[in-house]
């Protein structure tokens, strides 16, 4: 059976797998960080939020020195299914990685949610 | 089997489950960690007189007690931070726990024990001191338990015949604590010396009167004696009045009922946040944000927050933290950053639940010291909040991540806008009073984008549940400025998403019609503390703007004045001037009649994927100006006509499957991205603050996730 | 020789008060919410019968018909009022939609300011989108103008206006209460482009004659709720004072108002009539207060859905609401303090989080309590009256609605008992013991905030459905000993509505220095300024005067003035004897009076005359007096009353069930009286008579349930 995480994450709890809400395609090992089944891109955040003043550091945008966009994409459908603005070669965040053999417990006693 | 608590590896020479400065004179960190305390005898004998339904008529009506105190107080305050909702009036167990606060401040409430337990550990039995009915007593200093110098808090011991039965305590921000700073704020602190002055339980009353030595030396301390006095009286009145009705109420079901009803409402609280997490999936959360300043300096500051829930508990972790910089105020404290949580608690994860200290109980707080965030003793503290509220924000994050698959879903959204700019004035008011304050468009930040539907507008102040943004007219009457605009007033201005964040409220002021001091604070210039959610984008950050030497008066007698919006300002500068565009925080300076201010509190991040928003809304948003037609276009992929403003539903469909193509083709495989994603830094100048990068404290570190220690 | 009727129109039922020599009656009629005028017509003709006429016949001789009219609130609630357009000043079209912040919460439960993330503002009143347009004008707060008025602006936006079809103009600019030369000028200007001569002319409204007061969002939501409620207002009352005139009833028909008064039609403002039943409930405790000599009186009205309360305070002439709130919107009104929770005989009681909550949820009369066998299986209050034996299920509302105890018990044990672990009877008893408290609680902090004395002085009134059955449980909670049980209780509202004096009310919201922070001399120069604007409410009054045709020596005139410390922002509304102020003389007495209220109101160390004073309003309340209702007397009955029957009740969960006495309230008489446990049966309500209180009956037939020991 397939849980629903998030708004864009599953879990398919049979075969252990994080999968795409909206088009069901799979991604990695639920066991995994999901990001790592996804497909990644950096970006300027201004890109996004463009500065709304002209002053180079004050502007009311994110300095691309400071911070960039990752954005992951499901690598079947397209849909953005999370972001993170972090400093430039900051580490990832591991952000959910949930107990799966207690979610398994959980689903297998009938305690659905 | 390894519990998932068995996964954190702390770091050897640093403190987590306590604070990193130990016991002083006026304070003992180790009675300010405890949650809540042993129950004091009467607490016991009470404890079974209550059946759990008459509880529930017992916490009404403390409830009513603290509403009503915090009316009372609000109505005698002239402090307009009081009046603005920046206080909480509670009332405490004998034994110094928080049983029941009122709908201001939380965290305040969260804080104010300290003094408590403190004078009933080493006070009450001093001869020298003693605690006595009648007694005030009164504490600011952010060692001993406040927040930072300019939040003040009162208590007042409540006895009946001869035996302690309850505390009441009121406590809110005051303003001026006599700093090198007018206003308490000072970005260029660096050591709590330069604070103003630091009461730690101090006994300024007896027998229910300020003594006059106290008021005297307390009012000559500050800046403002008139407000002060008039303040501290406001809060003695207030803690009289909840003692008054805690007592009648001891009248009715005797006082080891309702202190033994207090203690309950506790466990009660306790046992249902237990239950609560039980119905959470167990797992590990994170996440993480970054502060651009360390006061008066820039520099890159790390904050991360990892989540450990299992079972009944959860284990808050604020691991891998920049260390103290000693060189400004943006240093949190162990207790800080603990309370600072309940602004989420109360109000989203545990919302329902009655609010007080016993929904701490299932959460271990492990907060690295020394660091920004559990800083030792000497550093300076005002801007702590900073660094609380940013851990108050990730855990939003992790919560709305755990939320969502429970019971609990419609408590999830993208967190509360948390970026400040707050101008404070100073200067001669419409009628003749010296007049120093802020207007309470403060009080008007964004709301995160929610799991269905947009956050709502200009919805208050962060740290408070319910606050008040007051009226145009009472400001220009009272201060000695005027506010020529005042709304919704952002373009793009908010964080974009399937569903948008709420916008903040805008201000537009005038030195008019006497020249003004003006001095700002405030935080997020380059960097915001406005994440969005499952691919919301940000609320951007929010710098100030002034602009000397302008035409406005002139173009306002010639009636030509443009219409003044963030946009029209910030973008276009349709007036003609000389634009500052500065950090939120400077230090006093002084303006001609005619400078103009633009300011606010920032915007919501966004909920969702913005390809996924509904094209209908997005041209309500064009409508309403909150976004433009480049981001119609740019970001959510929306065809339209421009001359009716309906949408071309084949078109953006087209426009949005073609995204969802590019995406893929630019999109790299995780093994493709990591590698030179990690490559990079961030310049070094940027750094100076950061501790190693990008592990402050693991040097090296090398891992594509960060948390991940052996 | 002539009848005063008296109509006060409520969510379900429609009461009606008739006095005629001597005689008074009471009648009901169901509410009939498509055409209030049915069920105002049904009630007073019953009325009437009971008088022993017709009411044509009665209408013909009556001296006045007051009506107290739910027509706005219905508008407010369900939006059927018309399109307006708001004209303001530029940069400020916002205010409406951002509500102050607050708007999300203002006139909901208190639970709900706990919960900020899911906090939604309501939708305003006038759109921000097309049917709010600018104006580049300023006007500063000395009533300097900053910015002139751009007359071809407003002609354009003006017609932006038309164009999208608003049938009325609504003009709020900053600071016209200072100055309103713009406003006016608008104002002539929309009637010069739309002259009278020609059809579809529209009404302009001017926030600053509207409510010329400081504070944009109220005068804003103050102006535009008046306008919006014109319409259907007018519609409405012009619609009975038809039909009445073709009865042959010649009278203006007067209408009750929020402001504690009533006035005809001619001299009556919208926006006055929100909220004015309960406040004619208050009035009509106020006369029953002076018949029986009581300075305290705590009026309490539990009904289906709401509990509501008013204050009379002696020390205190007229007691206002410190921030009303109609539904939503916060307003500048001085509305007659009263206040209303969600607790009723409809309150629901659920189990969440395993915590007990009883309302402010409503199962109200559709499908209503489980035992009206309507459909309804949550548990309410009534619900678990009938369970407990206070209410007889073959006699409610006089046997007109039978009702299903297995259907109580039912939805008390599957929603309450099980979850809580509970029997049937220990459940029912807690939902009775909640609401009591929480009543109770909340009139507590009420009169202990607005009155400063202590709720033991006060005597309360208990009317409503539910008011006798409960109100021995929730006075306990509020320290009350003494409840007054009136006869015509199920009419209270419509007998209030007679007790009320003709009143109308000017204020100018105007802010003096009277004294400066430090200075202990008071400011001569603000005398001057104070009487130049008593001056000017003193004109409108005398012209309202003469168009009432009332005789001006036969009024008296009231000023209050609201009075503050230095930029604090309790006010308190003082008396002033005279309609002048004598220079510092007058206002040094003013101020003492203020600080002596004050110090009552928040206790003696909490005065600050350093701060200085300030004056922010000046109210001018003409009165006409109206005649007070004489209560009926009764000789006493020398006969001890005898019960009509028994039945078993839960009065006390360790004490179990009590086979107790049941009187019918009919047949008792003047001098009747009674220890409890005891219950008093009327036609439409129950009187509870717990033990350790007692029940008599007076002379009027006023019940009275007072605390033994």
């Amino acid at each position: 059976m397939r849980v629903r995480i998030t708004e864009y994450l599953d879990i398919d709890l049979e075969r252990e797998l994080w999968c795409c809400n909206r088009c069901g395609g799979d991604l990695i090992s639920a066991r995994e960080p999901y990001k790592r089944g996804c497909l990644l891109y950096e970006r300027n955040p201004r890109e996004i939020h463009q500065p709304i003043s002209d002053h180079p550091v004050f502007n009311y945008s994110f300095d691309p020195d400071w911070v960039r966009i990752i954005e992951f994409y499901c690598p079947h459908c397209g849909v953005m299914m999370e972001n993170e603005y972090l400093p430039p070669g900051h580490p990832l965040t591991n952000d959910i990685q949930p107990d799966i053999d207690a979610l398994k417990r959980k689903h297998a006693n009938g305690d659905a949610s | 089997m390894t519990s998932l608590r068995d996964q954190i590896k702390l770091h050897e020479g640093l403190v987590y489950d306590r604070h990193a400065y130990g016991k002083g004179p006026g304070w003992d960190p180790e009675l300010i960690v405890e949650k809540a305390a042993k129950p004091s005898p009467i607490e016991a004998a009470g404890y079974d007189l209550l059946s759990d339904v008459e509880l529930e008529i017992f916490y009404h009506k403390m409830l009513t007690i603290v509403e009503e105190a915090r009316e009372v107080w609000q109505n005698l305050s002239i402090s307009d931070i009081i009046l603005a909702g920046d206080m909480s009036t509670a009332i405490f167990t004998p034994s110094g726990d928080l049983a029941v606060a009122s709908t201001g401040i939380h965290f305040h409430a969260l804080l104010n024990y300290a003094q408590s337990k403190f004078i009933l550990k080493y006070y009450r039995d001093d001869p020298t001191v003693g605690l006595n009915e009648g007694d005030i007593f009164f504490f600011n200093n952010p060692l001993a338990g406040s927040t930072h110098a300019p939040d003040m808090f009162t208590a007042m011991p409540v006895f009946h015949e001869g035996e302690l039965v309850a505390w009441a305590e009121v406590g809110g921000h005051q303003g001026d604590c006599g700093s090198v700073s007018p206003g308490g704020f000072n970005p260029y602190a660096t050591s709590r010396f330069e604070e103003g002055f630091h009461m730690a339980g101090v006994k300024i009353g007896e027998k229910f009167r300020i003594r006059k030595d106290m008021l005297d030396y307390l009012c000559g301390s500050v800046r403002n004696p008139f407000v002060f006095a008039v303040e501290l009286r406001s809060r003695v009145a207030t803690c009289l009045r909840m003692r008054d009705r805690i007592l009648r109420e001891v009248e009715r079901r005797g006082p080891a009922a309702v202190s033994g009803g207090l203690r309950r409402l506790i466990d009660r609280s306790s046992e249902l946040a237990s239950e609560r997490l039980e119905q959470i999936n167990d797992g590990i959360y994170r996440s993480i944000l970054f502060n651009d300043t360390i006061g008066a300096e820039k520099g890159l500051v790390r904050i991360p927050v990892t989540v450990i829930k299992e079972g009944g508990e959860m284990t808050i972790l604020v691991q891998g933290v920049s260390p103290p910089n000693g060189k400004g105020p943006v240093h949190a404290t162990w207790h800080l950053v603990r309370a600072s949580q309940a602004v989420y608690l109360f109000a989203y994860f545990f919302r329902g639940l009655m609010p007080n200290v016993g929904l701490f109980e299932p959460l271990t707080f492990l907060i690295e010291g020394p660091s920004v965030a559990n800083s030792p003793e000497d550093v300076a503290h005002t801007e702590g909040t900073i660094i609380s509220a940013a851990v108050v924000q990730c855990f939003h994050i992790i919560g709305s991540k755990m939320l969502f698959d429970s019971p609990f879903r419609e408590n999830v959204s993208a967190p509360f806008s948390r970026n400040m700019v707050a101008l404070v004035f100073y200067g001669s008011n419409l009628f003749g009073y010296r007049a120093t304050g802020l207007t309470s468009t403060g009080n008007g930040a964004g709301q995160g984008a929610r799991f269905d539907g947009d956050g709502e507008h200009s919805t208050g102040f962060y740290w408070a549940s319910m606050t008040d943004a007051g009226e145009v007219e009472e400001f220009d009457a009272r201060y000695p400025f005027t506010i020529i605009a005042r709304g919704l007033l952002g373009t793009d201005y908010h964080g974009f998403g399937m569903y948008r964040g709420g916008s903040a409220l805008i201000e537009v002021s005038m030195a008019y019609p006497n020249p003004v001091v003006m001095t700002s604070w405030g935080t997020s210039d380059v960097i915001s503390h406005n994440p969005g959610l499952f691919g919301g984008y940000w609320g951007p950050p929010n710098p100030r703007l002034t602009i000397t030497k302008n035409d406005a008066l002139k173009l306002m007698a010639e009636g030509t004045l443009p219409e003044l919006t963030h946009h029209s300002l910030a973008a276009e500068q349709r007036l003609d001037g000389e634009y500052a565009f500065e950090s939120s925080s400077v230090n006093p300076k002084e303006f001609e009649v005619g400078d103009v201010f633009l300011c606010d509190t920032g915007s919501g991040g966004g909920y969702g994927d913005v390809l996924e928003r509904d094209p209908e809304s997005v041209m309500t948003d064009l409508r309403e100006g909150m976004i433009s037609a480049d981001v119609v276009g740019r970001v959510y992929k929306v065809a339209w006509d421009e001359e009716t403003l309906a949408v071309d539903y084949a078109a953006t469909e087209a426009l949005r499957s073609e995204e969802r193509r590019a995406r893929i083709a630019r999109g790299k495989r995780f093994d493709d991205f990591i590698g030179g994603w990690l490559a990079q830094k961030p310049k070094e100048h940027l750094l100076t603050y950061y501790g190693d990068w990008p592990d402050p404290r693991v040097p090296g570190y090398d891992k594509p996730f960060w948390g991940e220690h052996d | 020789m002539s009848a005063r009727l008296g109509l006060d129109i409520g969510g379900t039922f429609t009461d009606a008060v008739g006095v005629l020599n001597g005689n008074l009656v009471w009648a009901k009629a169901e509410t009939t919410h498509h055409d209030l005028k049915d069920c105002f017509m049904e009630a007073a003709a019953r009325a009437a019968e009971r008088l022993g006429a017709d009411l044509a016949d009665i209408a013909q001789d009556a001296e006045a018909l007051i009506y107290s009219t739910t027509v706005g609130t219905n508008t407010l609630i369900e939006r059927t009022g018309p399109k307006l357009g708001l004209l303001t000043t530029m940069g400020f079209e916002d205010t409406l939609k951002v509500g102050r912040s607050r708007s999300w919460a203002d006139g909901m439960p208190l639970e709900v300011r706990f919960a900020k993330g899911r906090a939604r503002k309501p939708e305003p009143l006038i759109p921000r989108d097309e049917f709010t347009v600018s104006l580049r004008e300023r006007i500063d707060s000395r009533g300097q103008v900053l910015i002139p008025l751009d007359e071809d602006e407003v002609r354009g936006q003006v017609q932006r206006l038309v164009d999208v079809g608003v049938r009325g103009f609504v003009v709020v600019l900053l600071n016209s209460f200072i100055n309103a030369e713009h406003e006016k000028r608008v104002r002539d200007l929309i009637h010069e482009e739309y002259p009278e001569v020609y059809l579809g002319r529209m009404p302009v409204f001017l926030s600053h004659e509207v409510s010329p007061q400081m504070g944009e969002y109220r005068r804003s939501l103050t102006t535009i709720i008046d306008a919006y409620l014109r319409v259907n207002t007018e519609e409405h009352i012009l619609d009975i004072g038809n039909d009445l005139l073709d009865m042959g009833y010649r009278r203006p028909l007067f209408l009750a108002k929020c402001t504690g008064g009533i006035s005809s039609v001619s001299r009556t403002r919208p926006i006055h009539l929100l909220g004015s039943g309960p406040v004619a409930g208050v009035f009509g405790a106020r006369a029953l207060a002076e018949v029986y000599g009581l300075s305290n009186v705590l009026l309490t009205d539990m009904g289906g859905t709401s509990f509501d309360a008013g204050l009379v305070v002696e020390a205190r002439d007229r007691l206002y609401e410190s921030d009303p709130i109609f539904d939503r919107w916060r307003v500048q009104v001085p509305v007659i303090a009263h206040w209303s929770i969600g607790a009723g005989g409809g309150s629901i009681a659920y189990i969440e989080d395993r915590r007990l909550h009883v309302g402010p949820r409503s199962a109200r009369s559709r499908p209503g309590p489980a035992c009206y066998g309507r459909g309804g299986t949550e548990p309410t209050v009534t619900d678990a009256d009938v369970v407990l034996g206070y209410i007889d299920p073959d006699y409610f509302l006089g046997g007109r609605i039978k009702l299903d105890a297995g259907l109580a018990a039912e939805a008390v044990r599957t929603r309450v008992a099980e979850p809580l672990g509970m029997t049937v009877d220990e459940a029912a008893w807690h939902i009775r013991h909640q609401i009591d408290g929480v009543m109770g609680q909340e009139l507590y902090m009420r009169t202990a905030l607005n009155s400063g004395s202590d709720p033991k002085e006060f005597t309360a009134f208990a009317v409503g459905g539910a008011g006798p059955v409960h109100a021995a449980g929730f006075a306990e909670f509020a320290d009350v000993r003494s409840i007054a049980l009136p006869p015509f209780a199920g009419a209270f509202g419509a007998f209030g509505t007679l007790s009320m004096d003709l009143v109308q009310t000017y204020e100018k919201g105007r802010k003096v220095v009277i004294r400066m922070p430090g200075n202990t001399e008071f400011e001569p120069a603000a005398a001057d300024v104070l009487n130049d604007e008593i001056e000017e409410l003193l004109v409108s009054a005398r012209r309202d005067i003469a168009e009432e045709g009332l005789d001006p020596e036969a009024v008296s005139f009231v000023l209050e003035i609201q009075m503050s410390y230095g930029m604090q922002r309790q006010t308190l509304d003082v008396p002033h004897s005279g309609l002048h102020i004598d220079g510092a003389a007058d206002l040094a007495m003013l101020f003492e009076r203020f600080e002596t209220t004050y110090a009552d109101s928040f206790g003696e160390g909490s005065t600050s005359p350093e701060s200085g004073g300030e004056v922010r309003l000046v109210r001018l309340n003409v009165i006409g007096a109206s005649e007070k209702l004489a209560l009926p007397s009764f000789d006493a009955v020398a006969d001890a009353p005898s019960p009509n029957g028994k039945r078993r009740v839960l009065w006390e969960l360790d004490r179990g069930w009590e086979e107790t006495p049941v009187y019918r309230l009919d047949a008792l008489g003047p001098g009747a009286a009674m220890e409890g446990p005891v219950l008093v049966e009327a036609e439409d309500s129950v009187g509870a008579v717990p033990r350790g209180w007692s029940f008599r009956l007076d002379e009027h037939r006023m019940g009275w349930l007072e605390k033994q020991t």
